[in-house]
């Protein structure tokens, strides 16, 4: 009986870490095929980490159950990455918005840009020069959109020396 | 069950390679990051894995540290994306 439920508990753990490596693969999938950096984060952020998740689950039940051994480094595995992964991604998609990444053109929302517009905050999301440099999300073979660079900054280096010489 | 946990480890290379893909093609810094976190999180994974086909406990240490690394890497690629630099001077107070 104890052996029937020991052989049952293994099934199941070795099935949830075969979910949770096919969860991981259709995370890839939506990591190549979606056209934009947000859109990507979505399934890069939710779906990678349920699979880890499913696997790191999954591991804890075989050891549990084969060697009698509860792993304390697994269980904090599963809590820290279901803390830190929303994080993470939250932090990349800020960034991308406001370091000037434009959306796929068939996006109809934007909310962080209106909310910025209506708090009067400085934003370069969709209404950037960064726009102009890099127009379309997709099709563009390893060539990045640059990192925002001020203009001001060549027009204010090329003033100073004028003073200096009247 | 031993075939079962190959298989999942296949599917889960498979998956970093796609990761790979995006981060070598990928048009904007911000994919880069995205796809490198998902390829550490995808490790780790890989490492439990390897530990349940090997019933060793030795590779559980390496599942929480590379959970710690892709998230370290994570937040200070992205923070040097968005600000040009990774730590703030605690009196150098620049508006966003």
């Amino acid at each position: 009986m104890l052996q029937t439920i020991q052989l049952l508990i293994e099934w199941l753990s070795v099935l949830l870490i075969l979910l949770g490596a096919l969860l991981s693969v259709f995370s890839a999938f939506g990591l190549i095929r979606l056209p934009d950096v947000y859109l990507r984060s979505h399934a890069a952020t939710k779906s990678a980490t349920l699979g880890v998740l499913c696997v790191l689950t999954g591991v804890f039940l075989y050891f549990a159950s084969s060697m009698q051994t509860a792993s304390m480094n697994i269980l904090l595995g599963i809590v820290f990455f279901f803390i830190t992964a929303p994080v993470a991604g939250h932090l990349n998609g800020r960034a991308a918005h406001r370091s000037g990444v434009p959306l796929w053109t068939g996006s109809i929302q934007d909310e962080l840009a209106d909310a910025a517009k209506a708090a009067g905050v400085p934003d370069a999301g969709t209404s950037g020069a960064a726009m102009s440099d890099a127009a379309k999300p997709d099709d563009m073979p390893g060539e990045p959109p640059t990192l925002k660079e001020p203009s001001e900054q060549q027009s204010g280096r090329q003033e100073p020396p004028e003073p200096k010489e009247t | 069950m031993q075939t079962v946990l190959l298989i999942s480890m296949m599917l889960l290379a498979l998956a970093i390679g796609g990761c790979l893909y995006r981060v070598l093609k990928g048009p904007s810094i911000a994919d880069r990051i995205a796809a490198l976190d998902t390829i550490g999180v995808n490790v780790a994974a890989e490492v439990a894995i390897a530990g349940a086909y090997t019933r060793s406990t030795a590779y559980f240490e390496l599942v929480l540290l590379m959970g710690i690394l892709a998230f370290i890497g994570t937040v200070a690629l992205a923070r040097y994306m968005e600000r040009g630099r990774v730590l703030d001077a605690p009196d150098d107070s620049t508006p966003d």
